[in-house]
């Protein structure tokens, strides 16, 4: 907290910490070495290390001036605009010198604010050109650039902040349809049949007769009854097709984000359907706006779950139709909200859970633990069974999708999580 | 699963140097070992070194990749460490049946590699995790230059002789050689500081550094180092006086307006309780005659303390003293007032060459004369004058029966140098010591002044352990005392006894240099440790004569002897000999770097370099021989090094596609020919014939030729090492 308090000032002082020890070193060479003892070598040695750090002081000064210079008059350009999916590159068309024919400097940039943009320059011609990909979903008003002019040898350095107005909308990234899939297949005996209703888990069931797909039998049906049966659409009297769905916001809901926007814009919720996000006022009956409440979720994400006031309102208690919460990868304050929610509810909802991470990890080992630091970029598993036990203690079922392999995680999957 | 996915399930990517970086590491490690371990280890222990070294940079390198956590990585280097001190001991201890040579070596080698091994695993190591550790990569590369020549230290010239006497030999001074040696230690060092850069940054960053270098070799390669001496704490330099005059007591003393400073006259008994640490050379006197003194002391005088301040003697002022010579000649012969006798004095020319700075001149007592000379190696000398000096010819016993005071003296001035503290007790004790002589020479002043000298020698006891600072009157604290002190409480106590008995006297400062310390010849070598104080006395119709004490008894180690080396080394430098008496002929002329030579060389290491790089593009370029999956390949690589010698290069971490992509608009077939390639490395059932690759390949080359400029082509096909940057 109090280095990034101080890190506007901290980020003008030029010398890193092995330019302070490297300055140091030399002047004690010099001074206690050199001088009083008159060693030739250290005298030159001493003076030549701390010139050396001077020198490579000016041209990283000059360098930050020139720096300065360059970008300043992109302070009052036009904002960034854009649109954007989380994970998706974008040439921002803003661009750095080079400094290729400076000797010892180099700069580099970051995105301070928002922090969840990763920034890869890429040289052409004299300048190193911008490009974004955003690792979350929301909408960016302000862009504050950190930039970092430095030497080659790590010597010296100076940093400075810089900020530009943008409107950058960037949507979750979506999930590997794979999973969403398997996860409306996973209600039903099999495969669905292939004309029958999108939500595919109500079914009829008839004789066997020569010529219906051998995919189509009912086999545990025949391993009960020795009978050979088929399944075939039901032909419902009131069938329940509208679905409710919200997204809880919070801390690392990214995944479920991607896989909410998945479920939407595939029309995996069915024709029709209600969805409402944290930060919302009122639910949507649209892709298009359900999207945009998601987008606008990652802003409340301290207050995730609050908005399922929202959705209890709209929902028709004495005929429930199927429910369905995305929620966080990891535990919060919303969790006795959606406790409160299931409680309320004729029937607990179903959860929905994204999650990113390494999915076979080698068994933890102590030797390895003792061993070896984490090397992952991504967030472990390993909390995912303490979430899996509390989301069951609400009686509803639970559906964890992976989204990097887009695959389902199950019971089995989680036991041998508990196990790493 | 999409590329972010991918990216998520990545390890994180250690920055680690890239292996040519790593080669530069270990070359320079590798030189840094061979310096630290010529002294003590055999040739194969030093190769198994700086193959250990390789080994440990691998293995730091491994170890940092596969994410070993550094707290281990450093207790595995000191296991490593401590297996090196067992196994070395074990083998030593241990019938090997290789017999003792060999079993030496072996030990050795086996020692020094793990030791070797242990060192570069720990620094490696944290060298990666945090940059701020490379810096003790630098120190230990420069320690290692540092460590090979630390023998010249404090003025040492004549050493490492390995260099030395090779440096003189040929005409160079060891100490521009000496920097040359730090400033090229410090630039290879910076390679320590390395991680991963273009290769045209760095050569313009080594060339800036070089440039750098350069112009503070020419600046300092004549710096002569002014080090700080201590002059057994009587404050005889210039740098001591600054230091006093820093910490606000430097000055004179009372109301004196005194002549020029220079000693240390705050408070002489304020010196350390041993002798000086650092022994280093602080002035050289060249005999133009043979001599040698009587008395086996030769008396170099900087400075006499006559007046009584209250405390203890400090400088006269101006118009006392005149016999003594206070300012360094300019242009002309300075002259000192004439109380010296000339029938009682031999006349010794000398030339004096200081190498450390002193506020006033040295001279042989009593010098009557001070003239300029030119400094004949301004790197080494601060200083050179000649000097004329009157010392003592006759035997002390002829000088029984002088007054010492003449009758010609005004009052004031014999006041001056009969002044003392008021305390009774010194007027009683001298009065004792001077009762039990003879009756003949009851009043004979040369005989009394023998008699105190002879008390205090026999009485006193040299020692540094005390010196009365705190006392009111530290001369009578020691005096009546415990007798025990070093030259300033015997100067001091010896000129008021003196005084007491209506003898003139005056402590005089400056260096005795013992005979029998020294090698001979006509050059004396003057070390800072031997600064001291003692008595004159005044004799009528002689002067002032030196009349030190010498205590029977003392706990002082014997003065160490003077390095013959040194001495003839200085000696033939004041007398401008640029060889310092290494070579045959000192006219003769210095080494010449043979620079026709070097370039010479260079130009054909550089036409050898290009011919061969000529020829690995000619033949990456040409040859088609080989299965059809061969010469596929080898059109695709011959086409990347042509982009490779435009300058586009397939950056670190880009895909085949990505970098096809990013030309398409230079060449669009490159995409083609990209795929056309990794169908072939796929083995996909659709890949294209080699007539096809063929053909993709001249679209590419065709459309460079049409969307660049001709001068970009021609560079392109000057360009030697395109190349080596193909991924």
């Amino acid at each position: 907290m109090l280095l990034e308090v101080a890190e506007p000032v901290w980020g003008f002082f030029p010398l890193s910490l092995a330019g302070l020890m490297a300055f140091s070193l030399g002047y004690a060479a010099f001074v206690f070495f050199g001088k009083a003892e008159s060693d030739y070598v250290l005298y030159a040695a001493g003076l030549i290390a701390m010139g050396i750090v001077a020198v490579d002081l000016f041209f990283v000064f000059l360098g930050f001036l020139w720096l300065l210079f360059s970008i300043r008059h992109r302070a009052d350009e036009q904002p960034l605009e854009g649109q954007l999916d989380a994970g998706t590159e974008l040439a921002t068309g803003f661009s750095l010198p080079t400094f290729v024919l400076w000797p010892f400097v180099e700069a580099s940039m970051k995105w301070k604010q928002p922090h969840n943009v990763e920034v890869r320059l890429v040289s052409k011609g004299w300048r190193r050109r911008e490009l974004i990909t955003p690792t979350e979903r929301g909408r960016i008003q302000e862009i504050r650039r950190t930039f970092k002019v430095h030497d080659i040898f790590g010597i010296a350095s100076i940093s400075f902040s810089k900020r530009w107005p943008a409107a950058l909308r960037i949507a979750p990234q979506l999930s590997l349809l794979e999973a969403a899939i398997a996860l409306r297949d996973t209600s039903g005996d099999g495969y669905s049949h292939p004309s029958g209703k999108e939500e595919g888990e109500l079914i009829e069931m008839r004789r066997y007769s020569p010529g219906d797909p051998l995919r189509l039998v009912l086999w545990k049906t025949f391993a009960r009854t020795r009978r050979l049966l088929v399944r075939k659409p039901e032909r419902a009297i009131a069938p329940q097709r509208s679905t409710m769905a919200f997204l809880v916001a919070g801390r690392a809901d990214e995944a479920s984000a991607s896989t909410a926007r998945t479920f939407l814009e595939r029309g995996l919720l069915g024709p029709e359907f209600t969805f409402s996000a944290d930060g919302a006022h009122s639910t949507f009956k649209t892709p298009r706006e359900s999207v945009e409440a998601i987008i606008d979720s990652a802003h409340y994400r301290h207050d995730g779950g609050k908005g399922l006031n929202i959705l209890i309102a709209d929902m028709d208690l004495a005929a429930p139709g199927n429910c369905i919460l995305f929620v966080p990868s990891s535990l919060g304050d919303w969790f006795d909200r959606v406790a409160d929610f299931s409680r309320r509810t004729p029937q607990p909802p179903t959860l929905i859970i994204g999650v990113d991470g390494v999915l076979h990890e080698a068994k933890a080992t102590v030797a390895r633990r003792v061993l070896r630091r984490s090397t992952t970029a991504t967030q472990r598993l390993s909390s995912l069974p303490a979430l899996y036990d509390k989301l069951a203690s609400l009686g509803g079922p639970i559906h964890i999708v992976h989204r990097p392999s887009g695959k389902l995680i199950g019971p089995v999957d989680i036991d041998a999580l508990r196990a790493l | 699963m999409n590329a972010r996915a991918a990216i998520a399930q990545e390890p994180l990517r250690h920055e680690v140097e890239s292996l040519p970086v790593l080669f530069a590491k270990w070359l320079v490690y590798g030189a840094a070992v061979v310096l630290y371990l010529l002294p003590l280890a055999t040739e194969q222990a030093i190769g198994a070194s700086i193959g250990a070294l390789a080994v440990g940079m691998l293995l730091a390198r491994f170890a940092h990749t596969r994410a070993l956590r550094l707290p281990v990585t450093l207790v595995l280097a000191g296991l490593c460490v401590l297996l090196a001190f067992v196994a070395g001991q074990w083998l030593l201890d241990t019938s090997t049946g290789f017999g003792s040579r060999l079993t030496l070596i072996l030990s050795d080698a086996v020692f020094f590699s793990l030791l070797s091994l242990g060192m570069i695993v720990a620094l490696r190591s944290l060298s990666m995790r945090a940059r701020v550790f490379s810096v003790l990569e630098v120190a230990f590369v420069v320690g290692a230059v540092a460590y090979t020549f630390v023998g010249h230290r404090n003025h040492m010239i004549h050493r490492p002789r390995f260099l030395s006497d090779w440096a003189w030999s040929n005409g160079w001074d060891p100490q521009m050689l000496l920097q040359a040696f730090g400033v090229v230690a410090v630039l290879a060092s910076l390679v320590m500081l390395l991680r991963v850069q273009s290769v045209f940054k760095l050569i313009l960053s080594a060339l800036t550094l070089l440039l750098v270098a350069a112009l503070f070799f020419l600046y300092a390669k004549d710096v002569r180092i002014d080090q700080d001496v201590d002059t057994n704490g009587l404050g005889l330099t210039d740098q001591e006086q600054k230091d006093k005059g820093d910490k606000g007591r430097g000055g004179q003393d009372g109301d004196g307006d005194g002549n020029g400073g220079g000693v240390n006259q705050d408070n002489p008994y304020n010196t350390p309780s041993s002798a000086p640490d650092i022994v280093v050379p602080v002035a050289i006197a060249v005999f133009h005659d043979d001599y040698e003194p009587k008395g086996g002391l030769y008396y170099f005088r900087q400075q006499v303390l006559s007046r009584y301040n209250g405390h203890h003697l400090v400088v006269a002022g101006s118009d006392t003293d005149q016999d003594v010579i206070t300012e360094f000649p300019q242009n002309e012969t300075l002259s000192a007032e004439p109380v010296q006798v000339m029938d009682a004095h031999l006349q010794v020319p000398t030339s004096m060459f200081l190498l450390v700075d002193h506020p006033q001149p040295l001279a042989l007592t009593n010098s009557v004369s001070v003239s300029p000379l030119e400094n004949p190696n301004p790197r080494h000398f601060v200083s050179a004058y000649g000097v004329v000096s009157y010392t003592l010819s006759m035997d002390y016993d002829r000088l029984l029966g002088r007054r010492s005071i003449p009758d010609s003296w005004a009052p004031e001035k014999k006041a001056h140098y009969l002044e003392l503290p008021d305390d009774p007790r010194y007027k009683a004790l001298s009065d004792i010591i001077v009762r039990d002589l003879d009756p003949r020479f009851a009043q004979d002043d040369v005989m009394k002044a023998f008699a105190i000298k002879r008390y205090l020698e026999k009485q006193g006891f040299y020692t540094r352990k005390e010196n009365h600072e705190d006392a009111v009157d530290p001369a009578a604290d020691f005096l009546f005392g415990s007798m025990r002190g070093y030259c300033v409480h015997f100067a001091h106590a010896a000129t008021f006894l003196f005084r007491s008995q209506g003898i003139a006297a005056r402590v005089a400062l400056g260096y005795a240099v013992d005979n029998q310390y020294r090698t001979g010849g006509s050059t004396v070598m003057i070390l800072n440790d031997r600064a001291h104080a003692w008595p004159e006395i005044f004799i009528e119709g002689v002067g002032w004569i030196t009349f030190d004490i010498y205590p029977e008894q003392s706990d002082e180690p014997p003065g160490r002897i003077v390095d013959q080396d040194l001495e003839s080394v200085l000696g033939e430098l004041a007398r401008n000999d640029k060889t310092a008496g290494k070579a045959a002929d000192p006219d003769s002329k210095p080494l010449e770097i043979p620079w026709r030579a070097i370039w010479l060389g260079f130009l054909v290491a550089l036409a050898a370099f290009l011919a061969l790089a000529y020829l690995i593009k000619a033949f990456r370029r040409l040859m088609r021989f080989g299965s059809a999956f061969k010469v596929q390949r080898r059109i695709f690589v011959a086409t990347l090094d042509g982009l490779g010698d435009l300058g586009f290069i397939r950056e670190e971490g880009e895909t085949r596609e990505r970098y096809a992509r990013r030309l398409q608009d230079l060449s669009p077939s490159l995409a083609g020919l990209t795929d056309a390639h990794l169908a072939w490395a796929f083995g996909s059932a659709s890949r294209p014939d080699l007539e096809q690759t063929r053909a993709l390949s001249r679209k590419v080359r065709e459309e460079l030729a049409k969307n660049l400029p001709l001068w970009r082509r021609v560079a392109g096909w000057i360009n030697p090492v395109g190349w080596w940057f193909t991924r």
